[in-house]
């Protein structure tokens, strides 16, 4: 398997280097590898209409609204043990600490995360992840990527995907990480999120001029505002 | 990681909706700019509830929206905007063109967005002054039933006409400047080719 894994590092590696642009533009929005890039966005697209997208409008058609809540409920709640790590990193020991308790709560008091009892006592949920962290360190996010099903990344956050698999709790217990649980668990997961993107996919599709390039840009916007970097306004650009 | 850039394509088509929709005034000042996107924005909120409650039908909504688009977002100063590099020497004739073309694409999209932020509300919080004439209103949209709250951030110039917005920004993306970097994206794929947008958007249009 692990020589699978190098064998497609090597053929990825391989196909970027062959596939760089030279276009301003590109290169403007930081995406040496926009013809690679535009083919996965394609296959993204083709996927999402063949297969994501019709499992998707099945599972809400099928599943009652408060059993997909609870669902989603607990795949949030699975994941602030990331948070929780992250804020840490980050050296914010207060947030970490309320994520923790978000935790706690709704594992314990809100059956295994069914139920999202921290909200109702009003205790803030923070999103966070190891891309985040490592921008935060200082880490520029590097060339623009679109991964296969999961879409808009950087170099940074690709490799910040990667680890924020270690905190995460299927990752704890080997029943799930070395088994074919994981993949029902990621697959309830694709499920979930694709439901709730539901009505902005819809809106990308009806709004966009260039579908791949509004999604860069709003990707490339939304993480450095992530970052805080927007906070004080100061770079927006002129008008005239 | 892929949730908030698409949501945020949701709330940039609430903002452009009140962009669009908002009023037409000729102050120049910080506190003048929020007064001039509550007030106008109030008033959009209103239309929008009387066509939520029946008061209101879709057509005429849709005139007023037509109506008022031009005088009270700055869509000539927006289209210099995106079009960016590509504006400097561009022939005339192909400008105006794109111009009325770019115009009819953003009334089309938002138009039918209409329907979906019915019954929102917006509080605007507080402002920045970048420059003289050139201010940031921030605000929060709030969202009806268990939608969450959704804080945009207005981008207001003033210019020969009083002022205007310009650019709206949800969860961080900013709408001209995302159209800007679709637009030209297209135009250097096309050698500079500025009727290339123009077609792309005459497209998108239909």
């Amino acid at each position: 398997m692990r020589a699978a894994h190098l064998l497609f590092a090597v053929l990825l590696a391989g196909s970027l280097a062959s596939a760089c642009t030279t276009r301003q533009e590109a290169l403007q929005a930081n995406d040496p590898f926009e013809p690679v890039n535009r083919a996965v966005f394609s296959f993204n697209t083709a996927a999402d209409r063949a297969v994501i997208a019709p499992l998707a409008h099945a599972y809400r058609d099928t599943v009652p609204s408060p059993a997909r809540t609870g669902v989603h409920n607990v795949l949030t709640n699975l994941n602030q043990p990331v948070v929780f790590a992250n804020l840490l990193l980050q050296g914010r020991p207060g947030e970490a600490f309320a994520t923790a308790s978000r935790f706690g709560l709704n594992t314990i008091v809100g059956v295994g995360g069914l139920f999202d009892v921290a909200s109702e006592a009003n205790i803030t949920r923070h999103d966070m992840d190891f891309g985040l962290t490592l921008g935060h360190w200082g880490v520029e996010g590097g060339p623009y990527v679109v991964l296969p099903f999961l879409g808009p990344s950087n170099m940074r956050d690709t490799l910040g995907r990667f680890a924020d698999r270690y905190p995460h709790p299927t990752y704890w217990v080997e029943d799930i990480r070395e088994t074919d649980a994981i993949w029902v668990y990621r697959g309830i997961y694709a499920l979930d999120i694709r439901l709730q993107l539901d009505e902005t996919f819809a809106s990308l599709e009806r709004s966009a001029i260039d579908p791949y390039v509004q999604l860069r840009s709003v990707y490339r916007q939304n993480r450095a505002a992530a970052l805080g970097r927007q906070r004080d306004f100061e770079d927006l650009p002129d008008f005239d | 990681m892929l949730r908030q850039p698409l949501t945020a394509i949701t709330g940039m088509l609430a903002a452009l909706l009140l962009l669009a929709l908002s009023g037409h005034a000729f102050a120049q000042s910080a506190s003048e700019a929020e007064a001039f996107v509550q007030r106008e924005a109030q008033e959009v909120i209103n239309a929008l509830q009387a066509f939520r409650d029946g008061e209101l039908d879709e057509a005429t909504l849709r005139r007023n929206f037509r109506d008022r688009v031009d005088q009270l977002a700055d869509v000539p100063r927006i289209t210099g905007f995106v079009l960016g590099r590509f504006r400097r020497g561009a022939d005339e004739a192909e400008l105006e063109e794109f111009r009325t073309v770019f115009r009819e694409f953003a009334i089309n999209v938002y138009e039918r967005e209409l329907g979906n932020y019915a019954g929102q509300t917006l509080d605007v919080t507080g402002s920045v002054t970048r420059a003289p004439g050139d201010f940031i209103v921030r605000s929060t949209v709030r969202a009806r039933g268990n939608g969450e709250d959704v804080a945009v951030n207005w981008r207001v110039m003033s210019g020969d006409n009083g002022l205007r917005v310009v650019d709206a920004e949800v969860m961080g993306v900013w709408l001209a400047q995302t159209q800007r970097e679709e637009i030209t994206s297209i135009i250097g794929n096309a050698g500079g080719d500025i009727s290339a947008a123009t077609r792309a958007l005459r497209q998108r249009t239909r």
